[in-house]
C-alpha cells in the first residue's frame, strides 16, 4: 500500500507559509500553544542532554559529547518521527529517525510496555557502528497508547574485538569488530535485564566504564520520559502530539521553501578518501543532487564498490547526507524529521555508502565526514550565493587505550579519546574557523588536564600550524595539531584522512594542508614543543603523510609515504612504547575566492598573529609587508599582485597551503623565525 | 531461500555501482504527464522504502514498504517475521500501569 506521495512540485512561495488561523484549523490548537510546545519538546531533549553529560563515565561521552538524545512522536500507523533534538553529536539527529523506525518495525511496538528499554548497536539497523549503544524507550499516553519515544545513542569506551576502542581499520568483516547487539530488552518494567547487562559488561575492556555509561543512558531516557509526561499532564497528549505534528510540518515547509528557491537542476560533486587501510588506493564517492521544485533526489550512483577495510558504511548515510541541506539550505531552524521529507536518497547496494553484510564498518567516521564535504560541494553549486568551501572533511581524532600503572591506578584500564578537530572552509563573507569539528559530528575537544589525570598521557602541545590554512579571499581555518607523550604502553588508533589528497577549495581558493602523523624527539632542553606548529625535520619521523627527500612535510612536491612508517593513516591499534611522543597535524580546510583578492589588512593581521608568514603573504596573497614597520607596502602589494596574476597562465592549479620553508634543524629554524616575521615580532620572540 | 539470505553477501565485482531503476509501463506522472516512470529503492524520511517516481519532475507517485523480493535494505534479521516469544514482551500487557498515579 502506498504510504505517501510528494505533491509539492507545482507551487507558489505562499504555499509554504502558515498563519495563526491556518495552525488553528490544521492542528486544532492556537499558535501560542503550538509554539510553546514545539519548544517544550526540544526542551525535553535539553534535560536529557544535561543528564547524559553529567552522568556518563567515558570521556568520549562526558567530555567529547559523542552522543545524541532524541524525542520522537508515534504516528497512528506505528511509525515515528523525530521531533526534538539538541546539542551533541550531530549525526544522531539524522540516524535516529531511521534507527527508531527500523528497530520498532522489527521488534514490534506492540511488544513493549512501560519501563521497557531496547538496546542495539547494529550498524545495519542504522546504528552507525558497534561502539555506539543506542537505546529507546516508549512513552505512553493517558490511555496506555504509545505516544512518544525517547532515544539515545552514545559512544561507549570499548565494545570488545581485537582493537581496543573498536575502530578496527584493517577489519574486512564485522566479525572482527567487537560485540554486535541486535535489538533486545535491556530494561523491563524499569528493572535492568541482568543477562543483557552482563553481555555488555563481559565484552568490554573496561567493565567500570560500561556499567557507568549504560546506567547514564538509561537514566537519561527516564529523565526524558518524565519531562514528556509532565507536558502530557499539563496539556493532554492530544495537544502535545498535535504540536509535534505542527513542528514537523513547519520544518518541512521551511525546507521545501528553501528548495523551491533553488534553480531546478542536477548538481554533481565528487570526493576521494585516501584508502581503506587494506588496499592503498583512493576510494571514490559521487553524488548527484537533483532538485525539482520543492523536492530533491540525492543519488550516490557512480560511487565505488564497498572497500575491503572498515571505512565503509551500511545504512546511516541514507540519513547523514542530509547534513548538506541542513548546513546550506535551512541552518537556523531546529532540525526534525519534517525537514527530511523533501529528500529521497539513493544508495547503491554494495557500494562504499551501502555496504552488504558482513562487511566491516567500525571506522565509518571518515566516510561520514567526506559525505558532509561532498554534500556541501554539491549544494554550494545549487546556492552559490551561500556557497562555502567545505570543512577539511576529516574527524581529527586519536583514540588511546591501555592499562594504567601509575601509583594508585595500577591495573586500571584507560581509554582516552582525543578529538582535537580540524578546520572549516572560507565562505563568501568570512574566514573559516580553526579548532573545530566537522559539522556532521560537532563533538568538542576534550579537557587536556582531565585527560592527563585519567590516563598516563602528557600533552606537550595543542595548537595551530602557521601557513596551513587554505588561502582565499576568505581563508579557511588552520590545521589543528596535538603532541602527546605516552607514559605506558598504549594502543593508538587515529581517525584521520586527507593524508594523500588535500581538502577542497571554492571559487579559486587554494586547498588546505594535508594530514600528518609524526614521531617527535625532545629538544636538548627536554620539551617537545614547536614554533607555531613547526618542528625541525631532524626531530621528526614520519608515520604517514607526504614528505620530501629530507623528511619535511611537503604536500605540494613531496611523495606520499616517502620515508614514512605506514602506507596509510588508517592504522588500527598501533602500539606506542612508553616514552613515545607522537604529533598529529590534521588537514585544514580550503579557502573561498582568489587569495589575490583578500583584503591586505586581513593578511597583515594574520602575519602579526604569526598565523601567516611574510613569505606566504608575499607568494600566495601578493601582500608585501615591510619588515621594519610591520605594515603593508601598498604600492609594492599592487605590483606584486599584478605580477602573480600575469604569471599564473590558463592552467594554474591552486597549490595546497603549507609552510614551505620547513627547517632541517634548530639552526635553520632560528634563522627562519628571524626572516619570516616582522622585526618587532622577532624581538618579542627573543 | 536460505538462512543466509540478507545476512551474508559476497563483495560486488563491479568497480562502481548504481541504483537500478526499473521502468514502470502504463503509468503517467500526474504532475508533468511524463511516461518515464520508474520503481526503485530509496532511503525515505521514515527509513527504507520502494518509490515509484517520475524521472522528469521526480514526483513520487507512490512510496511503499519494501516486500521480501525487494531485498531492501540489504540486511534483514533472519527471525524478522517469526513468532514473538513471551520473553520478548514480558511487560507489554501492562500499559495501563503507565498512567497509574
Amino acid at each position: 500500500m502506498s504510504e505517501a506521495t510528494q505533491t509539492t512540485g507545482a507551487v507558489t512561495a505562499e504555499d509554504f507559509f502558515m498563519t495563526a488561523a491556518d495552525v488553528e484549523r490544521e492542528y486544532g490548537i492556537d499558535l501560542i500553544t503550538a509554539e510553546t510546545l514545539r519548544n517544550g519538546l526540544i526542551e525535553v531533549t535539553r534535560h536529557m542532554y544535561t543528564t547524559q553529560l553529567r552522568s556518563s563515565f567515558s570521556n568520549i561521552i562526558r567530555d567529547a559529547m559523542d552522543f545524541g538524545v532524541c524525542l520522537h512522536v508515534v504516528n497512528d500507523d506505528g511509525s515515528t518521527d523525530l521531533v526534538g533534538i539538541t546539542e551533541g553529536c550531530t549525526q544522531f539527529a539524522f540516524t535516529h529517525q531511521h534507527l527508531v523506525n527500523m528497530v520498532l518495525d522489527e521488534y514490534g511496538l506492540e511488544n513493549l510496555g512501560p519501563g521497557d528499554t531496547l538496546v542495539t548497536n547494529d550498524a545495519y539497523r542504522s546504528g552507525i557502528h558497534f561502539g555506539d549503544l543506542n537505546c529507546l524507550r516508549v512513552i505512553f499516553d493517558e490511555e496506555g497508547r504509545p505516544a512518544f519515544v525517547v532515544s539515545n545513542g552514545a559512544h561507549v569506551f570499548d565494545i570488545g574485538g581485537p582493537v581496543p576502542g573498536g575502530f578496527h581499520h584493517q577489519a574486512t568483516t564485522l566479525y572482527e569488530e567487537g560485540l554486535r547487539v541486535p535489538p533486545m530488552l535491556i530494561t523491563t518494567d524499569d528493572t535492568i535485564v541482568r543477562p543483557v547487562m552482563n553481555l555488555l559488561v563481559e565484552n568490554t575492556r573496561s567493565p567500570f566504564h560500561m556499567v557507568g555509561d549504560v546506567k547514564a543512558i538509561l537514566g537519561t531516557l527516564k529523565a526524558g520520559e518524565t519531562r514528556v509526561q509532565k507536558l502530557i499532564e499539563r496539556y493532554g497528549s492530544k495537544t502535545v502530539k498535535a504540536s509535534a505534528n505542527y513542528a514537523l510540518d513547519l520544518a518541512e515547509r521551511r525546507m521545501r521553501k528553501e528548495l523551491f528557491d533553488v534553480p531546478d537542476g542536477d548538481y554533481t560533486a565528487e570526493e576521494w578518501l585516501d584508502d581503506d587501510g587494506v588496499v592503498f588506493e583512493p576510494v571514490h564517492l559521487k553524488v548527484v543532487v537533483r532538485v525539482r521544485g520543492a523536492r530533491a533526489e540525492i543519488d550516490f550512483s557512480g560511487t565505488d564498490r564497498q572497500p575491503l577495510g572498515a571505512i565503509t558504511t551500511c545504512w546511516e548515510d541514507a540519513a547523514r547526507c542530509l547534513i548538506g541541506p541542513k548546513v546550506l539550505l535551512d541552518p537556523r531552524h531546529p532540525w526534525n524529521a519534517g525537514a527530511s521529507r523533501p529528500f529521497d536518497v539513493l544508495l547503491p547496494a554494495g557500494s562504499a555508502v551501502m555496504a552488504l553484510p558482513p562487511t566491516s564498518q567500525s571506522a565509518h567516521v571518515e566516510m561520514g565526514a567526506h559525505i558532509g564535504s561532498l554534500m556541501i560541494q554539491a549544494l554550494s553549486l545549487a546556492v552559490p550565493d551561500r556557497g562555502i568551501a567545505p570543512d577539511a572533511g576529516i574527524t581529527g581524532s586519536i583514540f588511546l587505550y591501555g592499562t594504567d600503572h601509575r601509583p594508585g591506578r595500577e591495573g586500571m584500564p584507560f581509554g582516552s579519546a582525543h578529538l582535537f578537530g580540524e578546520s572549516w572552509g572560507g565562505s563568501r563573507v568570512t574566514d573559516g574557523i580553526s579548532y573545530c569539528f566537522t559539522p556532521l559530528y560537532n563533538c568538542r575537544s576534550i579537557i587536556l588536564e582531565y585527560a592527563e589525570k585519567e590516563s598516563p598521557i602528557v600533552f606537550w602541545e595543542f595548537g595551530i600550524v602557521i601557513d596551513s590554512a587554505g588561502a582565499g579571499e576568505f581563508r579557511g581555518g588552520f590545521s589543528a595539531a596535538v603532541t602527546f607523550e605516552v607514559l605506558d604502553e598504549t594502543s593508538c588508533t587515529p581517525m584521520l584522512d586527507r593524508t594523500r589528497l588535500p581538502s577542497v577549495a571554492a571559487n579559486g581558493g587554494t586547498p588546505g594542508m594535508t594530514t600528518y602523523g609524526l614521531l617527535v624527539d625532545k629538544d636538548e632542553r627536554g620539551p617537545a614543543v614547536s614554533w607555531n606548529g613547526i618542528l625541525p625535520a631532524d626531530r621528526i619521523r614520519g608515520l604517514y603523510g607526504i614528505f620530501d627527500g629530507e623528511g619535511r612535510p611537503n604536500p605540494e612536491d613531496g611523495v606520499f609515504g616517502q620515508g614514512a612508517q605506514f602506507e596509510s593513516c588508517h592504522v588500527a591499534g598501533h602500539i606506542l612504547e612508553p616514552g613515545t611522543i607522537m604529533r598529529v597535524i590534521a588537514a585544514s580546510a580550503g579557502g573561498y575566492g582568489d587569495p589575490l583578492d583578500r583584503d591586505p589588512a586581513a593578511v597583515l593581521r594574520d602575519v602579526r598573529n604569526e598565523r601567516v608568514s611574510m613569505a606566504q603573504a608575499d607568494e600566495t596573497y601578493g601582500v608585501v609587508v615591510d619588515r621594519d614597520t610591520g605594515s603593508v607596502d601598498e604600492d609594492a602589494t599592487e605590483a606584486r599582485r599584478s605580477e602573480l596574476r600575469a604569471a599564473r597562465g590558463d592552467s594554474w592549479e591552486p597549490p595546497p597551503s603549507y609552510f614551505k620553508a620547513w627547517p632541517r634543524n634548530a639552526s635553520e629554524q632560528r634563522e627562519l623565525v628571524a626572516s619570516l616575521l616582522p622585526a618587532r615580532r622577532v624581538e618579542a620572540a627573543r | 531461500m536460505s538462512l543466509a539470505d540478507r545476512i551474508i553477501y559476497e563483495r560486488p565485482t563491479e568497480p562502481t555501482l548504481a541504483v537500478e531503476k526499473e521502468p514502470v509501463e502504463g503509468v503517467t506522472c500526474p504532475e508533468c504527464g511524463s511516461d518515464d516512470v520508474r520503481r526503485y529503492p530509496i532511503g525515505w524520511s521514515r527509513g527504507p522504502r520502494i518509490a515509484t517516481k517520475c524521472q522528469v519532475c521526480y514526483a513520487s507517485i507512490s512510496v511503499e514498504r519494501p516486500g521480501p523480493d525487494d531485498a531492501w535494505p540489504p540486511f534483514r534479521a533472519v527471525a524478522y517475521d517469526w513468532e514473538v516469544s513471551a520473553a520478548e514482551r514480558p511487560n507489554a500487557d501492562n500499559r495501563s500501569k503507565a498512567v497509574e498515579p
